[in-house]
Parts: C-alpha cells; structure tokens; sequence
C-alpha cells in the first residue's frame, strides 16, 4: 500500500512536484507517465527517501515515513528501489551484487536469502557470473533481485524496460508483470512510453508539469479523459494497431476492447 | 595477396626491431663471468633486492595517498580553483624525478637553507645527510603520484550516482559506502596506476645514483662503466626485464578489469561553503605548492643566480637536444603510423599476435633498453665485418641512440594513435570506398585529417620524453655530446645546483606543455 499527499518538492525555489497525491492498494502495479522533464522520476526519488519535500505526507503500508516534522531515512522505509541503469556493481558476481544489501545478515540466513531470490528471477546457474557477462533482461532481473533483498514492501521502478533490445521489451515486459504478481508487491513504475505502461499497469498515472493530472485505470482515462490535454497526450499512441494488441494480450481479463 | 606479404613483412620487421634486442640480452646467459658473479652474489645481489623491494613499497605508500587523496578531494569537492587544480595536479608529472631530487637536496641538504637555519637557532644541531632513503622515497613520490591520481581520478568518474543511492537505501554509512563500495570499485584503477609508478621506480636511474642508492639500474651502469663486463651488465639487466615484465603483465590485468560502464549518472561534487571551503581549498593549494610551485620557485631562484658563462655552455646542449628529440619523434611516430595504418581494419591473426611485442619496451627502464641495444649493434657490427669485411659502426652513433628511443617509445606513440584510429572506425573508410575514392585520396582526404590530431599527439609526448631521458642517453650518447639532461646529470653529481637550475628549468617547461594539453578535467553533466 502507498499512499501520498499533497507532496511539494523543488531545488532552488524552483517547483517540481505541486501538490501530488496517489493512492495504490496492496498488489496494484501503477505506472507513471508523461513528458520527460514532468516530474515523474522525482517522485519516485522522493518516496524512495533519496529527495526530502518540502511538504506533504507518504505512508507506506500504513507506516508514516514523511509528515510535518517526520522524515524516515530511506533505507527505514521498506522500499526497493530499480534504478534506470541497474547500477549493478559491475566488479562484483550476480550473487554479491544481489547479497550487497543485506551483508549484515548472518551468512547462513544470507545465502539462504539469495538462493531463493535466484530462483524467484530463473537466474539460479548464473551466480557466479559478472553483469558485463549477462543479457539485458538477465541484468534487469538481478537489479530487480537486488531491490528485493531487503524484503520491502513497496517497489520503484524507473524505465525499466528503456535499456532494454526493442525486439525484446514486450516479451520481458510480459515476465516482469508475471513475476510482480506472483510476489504481490505494491509497485509503481515511471516511463514515457506508454505501451509500456498499458502493457504492465494496472493502473496509470498521467504527469504534467510536477502533478498528477489523473490516476486512473485504461478505461477511465480513454473514456473518461478530465482534460484536453490528457486525451491527445492518450490518444496519441492508443490509436495503433500494436498496442491494441498488447492490450488485448494483457487485458483479456478486464474484457476491454481495444480502440480501433 | 602481395599487399599482405608487404604488411606482414612490415610488421614483422618491426617486431623484429623492437623485441629482437630484448631476446638478445636473454641469450646472453651463456657466459657466465664466475668471478664478478661471485662478487656480486656476495655483496650485492641482496642488497639490490632489499633496496629496490623498499622503495617500491615506500613510493607505492606515498604515491597512493597523494594520487587518490587528491583524486577523490578534485572529484568529490568543489571550491576555490578546484577547476584549476583537477588538471594542475598531473603536471608534477613534468618534473624528471632527478631534478625533484637535486632540488630536495639543495633545500635539504648540509648547506641547504633548512640545515642553515636550524644551526642558527641551535648550533649544536643540523648537521644530517639528507642523501637517504626517506629522500629518495619522498622526492619520487612527489613527482610519480599523478600516476595514481590521473587513473584512479578516473576511476572516480566512472561511478553511477545511482551505484551509490543504492548504497543509501540498504543504510550504508559515509565511511561504509567509501570503503565497502567505492574503493573495492576504483580499486583497478588505483593498481594500474600504481604499477606504472613501480615501473617507473625501477627504471629510475638519475635519482638513485644522484642519492647513492644503489639498485639496479645503478649496478648495471657500474658493472658495464667499472668492470668493463657488458655481459654482466646483459645478465643483471635482464633480471631487471623480467621484473618489468611481471608488473606489465599486472598492469594488463589490472587494466583489463577497470569496467567500462557507457551511461553514467554523474554524482553531484559538493560545493563547498564557509570554513570547510576554506580548509580544503588551503589544503588543496598547499599540496600544489609543494609539489610544483617550490620546485619551480626555487629553479628560477637558482637560475637568475647561474653565470653567464654557464647559460653560454647551454647553447650546444640545447641544439643537441632538439635535434635529437626531433628526429626521433619523427621517426618513431612515422613507423608507429605505419604499424597503425596496416593494423586497424586487420583481421590477420598472425598480425595480430605480433603487435603485442612492439610495445614491449615502454616497461623498460632506459639502462636495460641501452645494454639491448648496445649487445645488438655490436652483433650486427661483428657479422658484417666477419662476411662483408665493411667496418660499420652504429653503436656509439646517433642512430644506435635513435635505435633505443625506438624500442623505448615505440608503444607511446603507437598508443595515442590506436585512440585516434578507434575513433576513426573503419565505417568511414568504408563509406569513402563506396563513394569511390582512390586509395590515395582516402588517404590524403579522410583517414590523415582524422588522425592527424593522433599523429601530433605522438610526436609531442615523444619528443618530450625524450628530452627528458636520461639513462639510455647518458650509456649511448656518441662521444662528447651532450644534451641537457646530461648537463642537469654531471653538474648535479658534483652537487653545482645553481649551474643544474637552468637546463632543469627548460626541461620542466618543455614537459608542462603536453600535460597540460591533455589535463583531466573537471565532471559535468552537460
């Protein structure tokens, strides 16, 4: 569960969160999106406890992490966190790297830990490996490991899939969402692409000028679009026949059909 | 198919050229001077190895703490001159360390100004001979430590800033993230700097012999000067390759495993404010004066004070000196070019596996190189006058002294064109041929304006080294030719520091310049 309220943040007098809110129940994927520059990455920054706001309030799974006068450090939140980059540690193995946050554990607890991380990301036989010695979606899956290993309850994700070979993005695409519902973790991922965002959300959050402009799931924000703005920023790119695809592969459930 | 004979032929001439001297002095095991062996096993081979293995760990201590403490305060902190400083703190590279050595002995020494003072405040103290091994220690820790700080700076540079945050989310602590994270990260980058500094070290012959240190280098000189015995002079010089060789091999290897990471987020430097501003910006200049600024300042001193007569007798020195450096760096950049054009779009495997022993000699120290070449010539020498009868001579010419530079600096040069032609790529190459150009245009038109730049690069480094160097030139030189590191050599040895200041001070000049061309600069996101 993440909850967000009236959050305001800038550098230097100068505004770049404006009063965000948002609401995910325990399990939701959520995506944001919208322009580069809107925002969307700070947000992530400031939940994750890597900016500190001005004001504004953020519970996560009902704990209070930041209110007036309360600011918990981020490795107290219980956040991962998957960086754009990965910022995988390039001299260590795929197991030191997924380990690196938890070396205060007991080794025995420790090893324990990552085989079962291993395993949750199909990496088991590559642990030995260096990540210059491993394919995109390999590295990707030993970030994603690495944010799980201090067993947190929310998930960030920052473009996950923007490093990632073209050809290969809506098949990884469709693992990580596999892989996040079967964890049943709270997630919110940033992207510009909006294939993507329909692809692994369950729910959308569109981004302008540092605040959230709706949050909504598909349906609300091609039916019911509250701004000019939002519809042609969605229109946009739901028009093509790909996505319409991709949202009947990926909404089947919900019975939506595509827009022609 | 006879365009690959002459490429292969060219190739292996030059392998030919470079390794084939160092092969030679290995071959020189066969005759064993048992007499002077004994002597020197008896006194002196354990005395060379407890000497050199100390200094390497003395200078690799102070270079270590200098290059990454500055490294890491030029990265991390902005503040007063900061911009300045990340490039002015590899120009003490300039200074040959013999001339940072006879400087700390003017200032150090018996009557030195530090000595004279401390006995006018006590005259029952002061008199130490600053000619030991602290002082050699010292003198080359200042002057080899950019070393360390160019490529663990480099190192630096190369963290994410999201590497670190995702130190901050698992609740790292400053001093945690330094040295759980950080430096385990810039650690290949700290030893491929620190074995070129023990490179270096070992190849040093001016400032040992300047401090009577004796290690290696000193002992071949001796053994080839005093005892007359060159294959002596062969066998301990090849003692000295192989060690080369192994830090080379640990340099390659350290080499290979600094990553390279292609999109980085810069971590934002600190901009320093108030008292900490203050206190890291005076640390920060002090240890730039010390290393650079007193140097200079006590050279220029000296030199206002050298007699005119002294500056006359530069005059030959000084034309000696460019000549010699002209002609070289011509030289050796045009074959390296030769080697560079043949190579970059090669697909030849036997090429290819002979490229590596061209560039063996830039671990060398210039007294193994000068025994090489000198064994060499005079092999040449005898097997022509034995078949042809001719009486030719090359050792002891110019062209025996341009021959070792060649083996010395033939990877420097062929390194800053390796980088120029990568950049080149051979798309462009490719691209012209499609647009039909001849080869000769391609030449004239793309590949010469696109590495030029490389060409240039070489030629200068080149030359500068070798106005520099000092062991090879002092063992090779023809008779009575002087250059100026010969001049700073013989008047520092009868302790004639005002007379040394003025040569040492063109040499210094002359180095600054490349360094600075090439100077690290400060990170920006833009």
């Amino acid at each position: 569960m993440l909850d967000l309220n009236a959050i305001n943040f800038g550098y230097n007098h100068e505004s770049i969160l404006n009063q965000v809110s948002l609401n995910m129940k325990q399990g939701i994927i959520g995506a944001l999106i919208g322009p580069s520059g809107c925002g969307k990455t700070t947000l992530l920054r400031v939940i994750a406890g890597l900016e500190k706001p001005y004001s504004g309030s953020i519970h996560i799974n009902g704990k209070q992490v930041v209110a007036p006068g309360v600011y918990i450090s981020p490795e107290k939140r219980s956040v991962g966190m998957v960086f754009q980059s990965y910022a995988l540690f390039p001299h260590l193995t795929v197991r030191k790297n997924i380990a690196f946050p938890i070396q205060d554990v007991p080794q025995k607890e420790q090893n324990k830990r990552v085989d079962e991380l291993l395993e949750l990301v199909q990496l088991q036989n590559q642990d030995k490996k260096y990540p210059h010695q491993l394919s995109g979606g390999q590295q990707q899956r030993v970030a994603i490991a690495r944010a799980l290993a201090q067993r947190p309850d929310i998930l960030l994700m920052d473009e996950p899939l923007s490093n990632l070979d073209a050809k290969l993005r809506d098949q990884l695409g469709q693992d990580l969402k596999r892989l996040l519902k079967k964890l049943n973790i709270t997630t919110l991922i940033v992207t510009h692409d909006q294939h993507e965002a329909w692809q692994l959300a369950d729910e959308i959050g569109v981004m302008f000028d540092g605040s959230i402009q709706q949050w909504g799931d598909f349906k609300d924000l091609t039916q019911h679009p509250v701004s000019d703005q939002i519809k042609h920023f969605v229109m946009a790119n739901t028009a093509c026949d790909i996505c319409g695809h991709i949202i009947a592969d990926t909404h089947s459930h919900k019975q939506l059909h595509p827009t022609p | 198919m006879q365009t690959t004979f002459i490429k292969r032929f060219i190739q292996f001439g030059l392998a030919i050229i470079i390794a084939g001297p160092l092969l030679l002095l290995l071959s020189y095991w066969w005759t064993v001077d048992s007499q002077l062996w004994q002597h020197i096993l008896k006194y002196q081979f354990l005395h060379l190895l407890v000497n050199s293995f100390i200094l390497l760990i003395g200078v690799g201590v102070g270079t270590s703490c200098l290059g990454i403490g500055l490294a890491w305060i030029t990265y991390r902190y902005r503040f007063t001159g900061s911009k300045f400083l990340t490039g002015a703190f590899i120009l003490p590279l300039a200074i040959p360390a013999y001339v940072q050595g006879f400087i700390y002995l003017g200032i150090a020494d018996v009557s030195g100004p530090i000595q004279t003072w401390l006995r006018t405040v006590s005259p029952d103290i002061g008199y130490f001979d600053a000619r030991n091994v602290f002082g050699v220690i010292w003198v080359m820790s200042w002057v080899l430590y950019p070393y360390v700080y160019l490529l663990s700076r480099h190192a630096f540079a190369k963290l994410d800033k999201s590497q670190i945050e995702v130190a901050k989310l698992a609740g790292f602590s400053h001093s945690k993230i330094f040295f759980r994270l950080i430096f385990p990260m810039i650690r290949p980058g700290w030893l491929a700097g620190l074995t070129l500094v023990w490179m270096e070290a070992l190849a040093d012959f001016g400032t040992v012999s300047l401090f009577g240190y004796d290690t290696f280098t000193t002992a071949i000189y001796k053994t080839w000067f005093d005892f007359y015995s060159l294959a002596t002079a062969a066998q301990l010089s090849s003692v000295l390759m192989l060690i080369a060789f192994v830090l080379l091999w640990w340099e390659k290897r350290s080499e290979s495993r600094i990553l390279h990471e292609s999109k980085i987020t810069l971590w934002e430097p600190i901009i320093l404010k108030g008292l900490a501003e203050k206190l890291v910006s005076a640390l920060s200049w002090l240890l730039f004066l010390a290393a650079l600024g007193v140097p200079l300042i006590q050279l220029i001193v000296w030199s206002s004070q050298t007699p005119g007569q002294t500056w006359n007798q530069l005059a030959e020195p000084l034309s000696n000196t460019l000549i010699l450096a002209g002609l070289s760096a011509l030289t050796i950049t045009t074959l390296a070019y030769l080697q560079s054009i043949i190579n970059y779009r090669n697909t030849d495997k036997f090429m290819e596996s002979i490229v590596p022993m061209t560039k063996l000699g830039y671990a060398l120290p210039g007294t193994v190189v000068a025994v090489a070449t000198m064994l060499w010539f005079s092999q040449i020498e005898n097997l022509i006058v034995d078949k042809l009868g001719w009486d030719l001579l090359i050792s002891g010419t110019l062209a025996g002294l341009i021959f070792a530079y060649l083996i010395r600096f033939f990877s420097l040069a062929s390194q800053s064109l390796v980088d120029s032609f990568a950049r080149m790529q051979s798309l462009v190459n490719d691209a012209a041929k499609t647009l039909g150009a001849s080869p000769w245009r391609r030449f004239r038109q793309v590949i010469w304006p696109l590495t030029r730049p490389g060409a240039l690069a070489a030629i200068l480094l080149v030359s500068v080294e070798v106005i520099k160097e000092l062991p090879a030139t002092l063992l090779l030189r023809p008779f009575g030719w002087d250059t100026l590191a010969l001049k700073v050599y013989q008047w520092t040895a009868e302790a004639m520091w005002i007379e040394a200041a003025a040569p040492a001070l063109i040499l210094i000049l002359t180095g600054l310049l490349p360094l600075w061309l090439f100077r690290p600069k400060e990170e920006s996101n833009a």
